[in-house]
């Protein structure tokens, strides 16, 4: 899972050391143009919705909340 | 309170008593060192008494426009001999007023104030006033709120330098005015038993004012000087209301105005509002009459060292075109 | 009352601390309401009513959807799936509605408060233009005051409920404080209940700490306010009062002096209420992150105002772009149109939408509307070429890096910023081209010197509000660099944080332009 999210947040803004970032936010890496495109491109590839409500930095700060939070709502 | 608390309590309270010592350092250096207007001070004319010679003054005059336009104490001098300086500036509210009394009483020797009482029904705010009578029972030494911005002009030399006061107002605090634009219209005094209100913010520095006096020996008389759109029946009520419980006589020559022979058409420069140089000396004749009959004031007309007060009259004389 | 007089610094900010001292804890919060209503009904009078409709409209609103989660809650026990489908999209479409009423009653509140006036003249320009003989009255509503910040304040406290961030508040003072504290009520931070209301309503004791720090920081932001915004606005409404008979390169300095003066003004009001909240040992949302010297324009944005863009962001922008026409709009675009433009046209429709809503919350105008769109279309561009750019750097073998160009980039950055602040501070549109266009047709550097000091400020006052300035971004540069400032002078001996906070007040006292041949200038984001 985690693999695929570092793909698709490769797209976003290529050239970023993913796994090795502890605060996406705070850095300025993911900004909220970027994240709307992130959402709009994990709802696409694992068919889940993300909603405004989830849009909150806990969910963004590095590569593995994002993944927890496809994880979530995959299971829902 | 524990130890901790107590030293931060001295440690507050030693900062707090450090800010209001370098206030009142800023204050005495960026005060004004002369009453001259190129000396910085707010309203020369207003504190020429600085530069009169010591308790040389018996009379102040306390109040706003109505009182430097419509009181001479040149007029007054001629007639009867006493010398009275009006310190009177646009807009004075009473805490002002309250303030340069007290100025005043650190130079002069007063025996009466007559204190012009259309500045009583205009409402200023509370913190103002507070901080304005704050100053002036110091002695004015926080006057750096208000003369602040003279770090702009003054030199270093001047900061350290003592007041020293050479201005020369040879009207007293009088603004002369040739002007004659008269009032038509019809009487404003209408008889009425309602009363009009004085605001906190005018009564509770009026009640300093009046303790002031009270505490010092000075008689205080109040008077109200003729005034078409300034004033009215209420505002007489109620200035008569106070005058009366505190037991001060209270002269509104908007009621007497026919007993000194004025005239609305040819005494006032605006219309009504302020008087000009014929109606200031009608009025001041009036009121020296009334000042003879009750009080005990000197006649300083013969006395060596009043000689300038006769100068001053004639710079005054030929001023008064009217 | 304004934050910077008399009557809040030394009587209301020291009566509201003593009381909040004394009471014991479970009744400090009841002072901080009295307060924040005393201060509140001081500045509106009777207008105060509509900050107590709107809590009230978001008080039982919030209880409201609350009571359909709870009953939805109990009712899908026992039920089979299809069933539990039906009842989600009822209690949905339930709490949908009281959403929408809600928020459409608040805002109403506000629209027709700040803009019915605007609207109607724009209707009655319009029925004039067609011949009707239709007019509309327009109305001049006094303004409650900080209706533009408490409103956005309600609104995302119930759509947060909405959204399931958190539970409803049952108790009314809580929300009546948060909606009302009186540091913040004027002209924001805009605050978060969930960040903002337990720290309101919990109580906090005496702490030495939070007393000269809060002090500390009240003191920097009157030094921000009095002494540089406040002297830089006599050239300010000097040049923008008579902006015709200004050189271009007058009007250039007017425009950076203003710049600087918004900056210093906003950001001092800031310190102020946010010293002022710590006296309580509340913190205060940060509105302003040293918003200078950028690259980028949409940096400087980021760091401006910052709770205005979060709550816009949050409230407006996510839901605008993840809404499904936006999203289908978007694949549709992208599957016609090329990738990179494909997916930049649904951000683009969302991001009108918020920079209007930025524009359109400064005022009822076209100036503000015109002001909102100027930033989007600047940002639009910078997106939109970016391709362009970068081929057209590695076709020519340029590096993007490199201190000319950084140079030249926020020298770009900063005269895009200027030009915005002179069309918010300009009285018109056509006002503001007219001076954009005297800053190319007669730029007359030659002329500047010699008048440079005839427009309102003379020598003296520059050189204060060169020394003030120069404190300011050094302090903000040390900030830059994560140095604590306040923290680092409490590491100083007692002579030097004397000397410090001395020479801080004394510098207001005397250099603070207040009093005699000043106007009181009024906080400039207060009005909206």
């Amino acid at each position: 899972m985690i693999k695929q999210d570092i793909e698709i947040l490769d797209e976003i803004s290529p050239g970023t050391d993913w796994k090795n970032q502890d605060d996406l936010l705070e850095k300025h890496i993911l900004d909220s143009l970027k994240i709307v495109q992130l959402v709009g491109a994990l709802n696409d590839e694992f068919d889940i919705s993300i909603t405004p409500v989830d849009l909150v930095p806990e969910n963004f700060k590095n590569a593995e909340a994002v993944s927890a939070l496809v994880e979530r709502l995959s299971d829902e | 309170m524990n130890k901790v608390g107590i030293k931060q309590f001295l440690r507050a309270v030693s900062f707090l008593c450090l800010l209001v010592l370098l206030t009142v350092a800023a204050s005495y250096m960026l005060a004004p060192k002369d009453n001259t207007p190129e000396g910085g001070i707010i309203n020369p004319n207003a504190n020429g008494f600085f530069s009169e010679p010591e308790n040389s003054i018996e009379i102040a005059v306390l109040g706003n426009s109505d009182a430097y336009s419509g009181f001479s104490p040149m007029e007054l001098w001629n007639m009867y001999g006493y010398t009275s300086y009006v310190s009177a500036e646009g807009h004075q509210s009473v805490a002002q007023s309250y303030s340069q009394l007290k100025k005043i009483m650190s130079r002069h020797d007063l025996k009466l104030v007559i204190f012009e009482t259309d500045e009583l029904f205009i409402k200023s705010k509370l913190a103002e006033t507070a901080a304005k009578i704050i100053n002036a029972s110091a002695g004015s030494a926080f006057s750096v709120f208000q003369y602040h911005d003279r770090w702009k002009t003054t030199g270093l030399r001047e900061l350290f330098k003592k007041p020293c006061y050479t201005a020369h107002c040879a009207t007293k605090g009088q603004w002369l005015s040739n002007d004659v634009k008269g009032y038509v219209g019809g009487e404003y005094m209408v008889k009425t038993d309602k009363k009009a209100s004085i605001p906190l913010s005018a009564k509770a520095p009026l009640d300093m004012l009046v303790k002031a006096c009270r505490e010092n020996g000075i008689e205080l008389l109040f008077l109200e000087l003729p005034s078409q759109s300034s004033w009215n029946y209420e505002k007489h009520n109620a200035v008569k209301a106070y005058a009366d419980k505190n037991g001060i006589p209270f002269l509104d020559l908007n009621i007497d105005r026919d007993r000194f022979g004025f005239d609305w058409s040819t005494d006032t420069r605006d219309r009504g509002n302020h008087l000009n140089s014929r109606g200031a000396r009608k009025a001041t004749l009036f009121i020296g009459e009334y000042l003879i009959r009750n009080y005990s004031l000197t006649d300083r007309r013969r006395d060596a060292d009043y000689k300038q007060w006769h100068k001053d009259y004639e710079e005054y004389a030929k001023q008064v075109k009217i | 009352m304004s934050y910077t007089s008399y009557s809040y610094l030394l009587i209301f900010l020291g009566t509201v601390f003593i009381f909040y001292t004394v009471v014991p804890k479970k009744f400090k919060w009841a002072v901080l309401l009295t307060a924040s209503y005393v201060f509140y009904a001081l500045n509106s009078g009777k207008l105060t009513v509509f900050l107590l409709l709107a809590t009230a409209a978001v008080y039982f609103a919030g209880i409201l959807l609350d009571c359909i989660a709870y009953t939805s809650a109990l009712a899908k026990k026992g039920l089979e799936r299809e069933e539990k489908k039906k009842l989600k999209t009822l209690i949905n479409y339930q709490k949908k509605a009281v959403v929408v009423l809600t928020l459409g009653f608040i805002f109403g509140i506000l629209l027709t408060i700040k803009y019915s006036g605007f609207f109607a003249g724009i209707f009655n320009r319009a029925s004039e233009f067609a011949g009707l003989n239709f007019v509309l009255p327009e109305f001049k509503f006094l303004m409650p005051l900080g209706i533009s910040y408490y409103t956005l304040q309600a609104a995302g406290y119930v759509i947060d409920i909405y959204r399931g961030k958190y539970r409803a508040s049952h108790n009314f003072g809580k929300v009546a404080l948060f909606l009302s504290f009186f540091p913040q009520i004027t002209e924001g931070p805009i605050g978060r209940f969930d960040d903002l209301a337990d720290p309101l309503y919990e109580g906090h004791g005496f702490s030495y700490d939070n007393l000269t720090k809060g002090l500390q920081l009240t003191a920097w932001g009157l030094f921000k306010k009095m002494v540089i915004a406040d002297r830089v606005n006599l050239f300010v409404s000097e040049v923008f009062g008579n902006h015709g008979g200004y050189s271009g390169s007058i009007l250039l300095a007017a425009g950076a002096l203003y710049t600087l003066q918004i900056y210093a003004e906003f950001s001092g009001c800031m310190d102020i209420v946010t010293g002022s909240a710590q006296l309580f040992g509340v913190p205060l949302a940060k509105n302003f992150e040293r918003p200078f010297f950028f690259f980028f324009l949409s940096e400087n944005w980021r760091r401006w105002h910052i709770t205005l863009g979060a709550w816009l962001r949050d409230y407006v922008f996510y839901p605008v772009s993840l809404s499904p026409t936006c999203i289908r709009t978007g694949k549709f675009a992208r599957a016609r149109l090329g990738e990179h433009f494909g997916s930049f046209l649904p951000t683009a429709f969302a991001l009108l939408i918020t920079w209007i809503g930025i524009g359109f919350w400064h005022g009822a105008g076209i100036k503000y509307l015109i002001y909102g769109l100027y930033y989007y279309a600047l940002m639009m561009l910078g997106m939109l070429l970016e391709p362009l750019i970068a081929r057209g750097f590695s076709a020519l073998s340029l590096r993007r890096e490199g201190r000319l160009l950084n140079a030249l980039r926020i020298l770009r950055t900063s005269a895009l910023v200027i030009g915005g602040m002179m069309l918010f501070r300009a009285d018109s549109v056509s006002v503001w081209l007219e001076m954009l266009k005297r800053l190319f047709v007669s730029f007359d550097a030659g002329g500047f010197a010699g008048t440079v000091l005839k427009c309102g400020m003379d020598r003296q006052d520059f050189f204060i509000v060169l020394l003030g300035a120069s404190a300011m971004f050094i302090v903000s540069l040390l900030q830059e660099k994560g140095i604590k400032i306040r923290e680092s002078v409490a590491k100083q001996r007692l002579a030097v944080r004397w000397a410090a906070y001395a020479g801080l007040i004394m510098a207001i006292v005397v250099f603070g332009a207040y009093g005699t041949g000043y106007d009181a200038v009024d906080f400039i984001y207060g009005q909206f």
